[in-house]
């Protein structure tokens, strides 16, 4: 369980975050919905451990993981980020993605070379290995950053709007795909975004932020009952001050 | 993601210990009132009219040979980076030759062509009828004439590690509403401007603080009066007053690059791996031609030309070879050691620099660029000072001391060229690796660094040419028995040894060439094949 | 991977630097003669005694700055034991700075009292005259002027080359007229020079070079840049001007020893070495045709007697005492 309690992040005198709490369980997708610049991708960098937070903590499974004065290392809370703009390493393979972050356990270079093969066939892009980043499609390459996130079975993953600029056939393809590997990885997904049709289809809850505070939740049930008219109806209830359920 | 803590403060140290304590060292030695033969006050000395004609003669040529540079170099960059010019691999590697010829070289070889009576006048009076020379090199346009050509490789150095790393979405986002031109003009142009600013930078500097070129050029210009403050006056402190002027300009020039970079964002997502968009020139090409023929018709083949032609038979380069050895082979050691060392401690510097944040980040920056333009000549004395005491004598007195002269002197030079592309870097690629790895050095050396190889490549070679031809601060703190090549070749220089001169002058362009190739070919392999 | 390497590029540098440090018995020199003319006679040196010379040599580039500042500023922990200059107000310089040492050379017992320092510490031999240089194409042998008073008539108009007088042997020429002709006298005469249109290059070389490509017929230089040309086939010939009046500057070489240093024996051995007429008339032989200042010493027929010379009558340290003073003026009527 990663567990956000107030936490509070102010850049200069912005405040990207005025005080969130949430929470995320394994095995369950916590959507966060909000128009851009609410300062999702700063709760996500946050509870990464790419930044420290002015106020609250961050605990995942019980341990104080962020806090003002004390920031354990990202590498160290297994978990995995999949960034806005992927953050590909332009100048290794696929394959070499996907190795990078697994080297450096003691393993040997052959169950490396396995451990990523076996990602890449995951996401079906087994016969893309020794291909470059700009040498794959948009979606290729997308499915390479998910290759590259869960290859060192990680507890959690953090995604910041990865899908943003899919068409939707592969945007659905995609949302299968993550569907599968939550599933066989018991994954614990927070995932970020502005689009509602992708909330809808991912979010086992949602939250609505808004210029850094949490303005609205659906737990599970709320969600399971939902239209896409619906949410736009919560959405604008929300964002407009008045929540309407 | 930041690097180890340890790295940076070692880096940060060199960066101290060689450039910057020296400084203190003479700002102390200055307050301490070491040195001042008669009793002039400071109000005097800044406010003399001379000097500040002095001061704007050199303000005149800073501006006008850095325009050059940028005039020059920006568009050669882009003709050979980005177009389909045949013979753009040539042009891409001769660029590089004007920089490897010291600028009073140049000097000498274009006042003895453009001379009263030297050939240019004759052939064009026994064809034309003129009777006057056709351009006063013996003037400010003439200094601002050879320095433009000798020093136009940085800017071109750098803006193509610049355009290398470039995002091409970007501008084919642009390609699809507008012609090539202005796509290229608008979008792609802007994200090269921190490589630009640096390289025309570097221009600047290098002609205010010069004196060498505009002395042969008969032009007065400002460092002279440092020099006349060491070489007639014996006044250090006032010497040391008088460098603030130009300390003040380059932090003011920096400042300005600051500001004109501040809103705008560099990073590009393909750092360069993609492979480069090539235009085709179509009716443009002979004027492309045309103009990347000229540029290395005059700051090529002309000073090679003059100088084989002063040179003389292969014996000549025999003999000078042997006799030079020694000093070839010290030189060489010397430049690419210190070329080494300041490229890591840049790389570091430079990344710490960039990874903090708001005021800090300003501050470090500016002190980075506090030693760019210190006369070599007060940096020597600084160093000597610093260096030269019983505790750490085993270090000045071995040839260490000129390597810490080259790092004190080159350091800001590396720091700028490596700061552009490491701008050019999104810190995503840095922290997807640190959330997978808690190892930062096998970040930095497997991510980071290939990702701005071209950048640390420019600033590798940078310093080493630089420190291949560097003469005031070596002459201040070369142990005795140890010569450098730059020495020889201006003790020959003196005597009138033409031939001779010429001759190693050529032999030290072909070494540093070699270098040069081997560093670019190293780094510059885009093996990737276009997608 | 990386520390290891650092390592190993310590241990080099270290290396290295324990590689020029003295082994064995060692004498340090800074030298500002022309590498070319004072490393055989240093190596001349290392054969005879064995002594192994560590010399550093200036560049004219440094415009002379450069090895007399640094042993100023070496002053607390000297590191060279020998200073030998081609000139000498520099050498005087240092004497005021304290970081000379007195030592009177045994070989420099016939040497004319007028080239040693009534203190002993420094001493000078085989001189270079101050002369003019003149094209011999653009001149005829009766054309040129024989006083330097004349380059301010009209006829001298923009016919002249001088180098930047405040530096080198022509900063010590502008001393010495303060010296001989008094302030007045010699700012009117720089002033006439400088409405006269003389042409300021960057040094005697560049005067010379001037004269020899025929830009200007007439130049200020010194007798060794003269002879190279000579020697080099170049229808240039000099001048020594004021044969009848005022005289020509003759500037020697000195040698000096320094405060403090390190290798004293070795030192004063040099000294004694370079002080030789030997070696004085090794100098005469070269191509800088240094002119001994004693009688009798062999050398060839092109460089003159001293006792020919209508030498100008002026001590050393009158010259010095006016340097200051001279490129002050020099510095404000020059600046463009």
């Amino acid at each position: 369980m990663i567990q956000v309690s107030e936490v509070c992040k102010r850049y200069r005198r912005v405040e990207a975050l005025g005080g969130i709490t949430l929470a995320v369980a394994r095995g369950e997708t916590v959507v966060v919905l909000g128009p851009s610049g609410c300062g999702k991708t700063t709760l996500l960098r946050l509870i990464a451990g790419l930044e420290t937070p002015n106020a609250g903590e961050v605990h995942i499974e019980g341990a104080a993981v962020s806090s003002p004065r004390r920031l354990v290392e990202p590498h160290q809370r297994r978990l995995t980020m999949i960034f806005q703009d992927l953050a590909l390493w332009p100048h290794l393979t696929a394959i070499g993605n996907v190795a990078f972050g697994l080297r450096g356990n003691g393993r040997s270079r052959k169950e490396i070379q396995a451990s990523a093969k076996e990602a890449l066939r995951r996401v079906r892009l087994s016969d893309h290995g020794e291909r470059y980043p700009h040498q794959l499609s948009g979606g290729e390459r997308q499915r390479l950053a998910i290759a590259r996130a869960v290859a060192g079975s990680p507890s959690y993953m953090l995604m910041d709007e990865p899908f943003s600029s899919l068409d939707p056939l592969l945007k659905r393809q995609m949302i299968g795909l993550l569907k599968e590997l939550r599933e066989s990885l018991e994954l614990g997904v927070l995932y970020v975004t502005h689009n509602l049709d992708e909330a809808l289809a991912l979010g086992d809850r949602i939250v609505l932020m808004t210029r850094g505070q949490v303005v609205g939740s659906l737990n599970t049930e709320q969600t399971a009952v939902m239209t896409p008219l619906d949410l736009l109806g919560w959405y604008e209830a929300c964002v407009g001050g008045k929540p309407d359920l | 993601m930041r690097l180890p803590r340890w790295a940076v403060a070692a880096a940060w140290a060199i960066f101290v210990l060689a450039a910057l304590a020296p400084l203190a060292q003479l700002g102390l030695d200055a307050a301490g009132g070491d040195g001042a033969s008669t009793s002039t006050t400071l109000r005097d000395l800044l406010l003399s009219p001379s000097q500040w004609q002095l001061l704007s003669n050199s303000l005149a040529i800073a501006c006008g040979a850095s325009a050059l540079a940028a005039a020059i170099g920006v568009p050669f960059a882009f003709v050979t980076e980005r177009t389909e010019l045949p013979g753009r691999d040539i042009f891409g590697i001769l660029y590089l030759v004007p920089l490897l010829i010291p600028p009073q070289m140049h000097a000498v070889v274009w006042s003895r062509l453009l001379a009263e009576n030297g050939p240019v006048s004759q052939t064009l009076r026994e064809t034309l009828g003129i009777s006057a020379a056709p351009i006063g090199i013996f003037s400010i346009p003439g200094v601002i004439f050879v320095l433009g050509l000798a020093y136009f490789p940085f800017v071109t150095l750098l803006t193509r590690a610049g355009l290398r790393s470039v995002d091409p979405s970007l501008e084919e986002a642009a390609l699809l509403r507008q012609g090539p031109l202005r796509s290229v003009a608008r979008v792609t142009l802007p994200l090269v401007v921190p490589h630009l600013l640096a390289g025309t930078i570097f221009v600047f500097v290098f002609a205010i603080i010069d004196f060498g070129v505009p002395d042969i050029l008969r032009v007065r210009v400002y460092p002279v009066e440092i020099f006349v403050q060491f070489s007639a006056l014996y006044d250090k402190r006032a010497a040391v007053a008088l460098a603030l002027p130009l300390l003040i300009v380059t932090l003011a020039l920096v400042g300005l690059q600051a500001r004109l970079m501040r809103e705008r964002a560099y990073v590009s997502f393909s750092q360069g791996i993609a492979g480069t968009r090539r235009y085709s020139l179509g009716r443009a090409r002979s004027w492309a031609w045309l103009f990347c023929g000229s540029v290395l018709g005059l700051s090529v083949v002309t000073p090679v030309v003059a100088l084989a032609a002063a040179a003389g038979p292969i014996r000549t380069y025999v003999e000078v070879t042997k006799g030079a050895l020694a000093s070839l082979e010290t030189s060489l050691s010397l430049a690419l050691i210190a070329a080494g060392i300041t490229a890591v401690a840049a790389f570091v510097i430079a990344h710490s620099t960039l990874r903090s944040r708001g005021a800090l980040r300003m501050s470090l920056h500016y002190l980075t660029q506090v030693p760019f333009a210190v006369p070599p000549i007060l940096l020597g004395i600084g160093l000597i000072g610093l260096w030269n005491r019983p505790l750490t004598g085993w270090l000045y007195d071995s040839v260490a001391m000129v390597v810490v002269g080259y790092v004190a002197h080159f350091l800001p030079f590396a720091i700028r060229s490596v700061y552009g592309s490491l701008q050019q870097l999104s810190p995503a690629l840095e922290e997807a690796a640190w959330l997978a790895t808690p190892n930062r050095l096998r970040i930095a050396g497997q991510i980071t660094v290939p990702l701005v190889r071209r950048g640390l490549a420019a600033a590798f070679l940078i310093v080493f040419v630089l420190a291949m031809g560097e003469l005031g601060v070596s002459l201040l703190v070369v142990p005795p028995g140890i010569e450098t090549l730059p020495v020889r070749i201006y003790n020959l220089m003196h005597y009138g040894a033409d031939a001779s001169v010429a001759a190693l002058s050529l032999v030290l362009l072909a070494v540093e060439l070699a270098v040069c190739l081997a560093v670019l070919g190293l780094t510059h392999g885009n093996r990737r094949a276009d997608g | 991977m990386r520390s290891r390497l650092a390592w190993v590029g310590l241990a080099c540098l270290l290396a290295l630097g324990r590689s020029a440090a003295a082994l064995g018995a060692d004498v340090v020199v800074y030298t500002s003669l022309d590498q070319v003319y004072s490393q055989p006679i240093l190596e001349a040196f290392e054969k005879e005694t064995g002594i192994s010379v560590k010399a550093v040599y200036d560049v004219e580039a440094s415009k002379t700055t450069g090895l007399v500042n640094r042993l100023i500023a070496e002053r607390k922990r000297p590191r060279a034991d020998v200073f030998w200059s081609s000139e000498v107000a520099q050498t005087l310089v240092l004497k005021d700075k304290g970081v000379l040492a007195p030592y009177r050379s045994p070989s420099a017992e016939d040497i004319p009292a007028q080239f040693k320092g009534p203190e002993g510490y420094w001493t000078g031999f085989a001189a270079r005259a101050r002369v003019l240089v003149y094209n011999k194409n653009l001149l005829g042998l009766s054309d040129p002027p024989q006083s330097i008073f004349d380059l301010t008539k009209p006829r001298w108009r923009g016919k002249l080359a001088m180098a930047y007088p405040l530096f080198g042997t022509t900063a010590t020429q502008v001393a010495a007229w303060y010296a001989v002709l008094g302030a007045e006298r010699t700012e009117a005469y720089l002033r006439a020079l400088k409405a006269n249109g003389v042409v300021i290059v960057n040094g005697n070389g560049a005067s010379r070079d001037a004269v020899v490509q025929g830009e200007v017929p007439l130049g200020f230089t010194d007798t060794d840049d003269v002879n190279v040309a000579i020697q080099a086939g170049k229808p240039v010939a000099m001048i020594f001007p004021d044969r009848d009046g005022m005289g020509t500057l003759m500037i020697p070489n000195t040698v000096a020893f320094l405060a403090g240093a390190p290798h004293s024996q070795e030192g004063k051995r040099l000294i004694d070495f370079l002080l030789s007429r030997e070696v004085e008339s090794r100098l005469a032989f070269c191509q800088s045709m240094q002119i001994p200042v004693r009688e009798g010493v062999k050398k060839p027929a092109n460089v003159p007697d001293f006792g020919d010379i209508r030498a100008m009558q002026v001590g050393y340290r009158d010259i010095a005492n006016h340097m200051e003073q001279a490129a002050r003026f020099s510095r404000e009527l020059f600046a463009r």
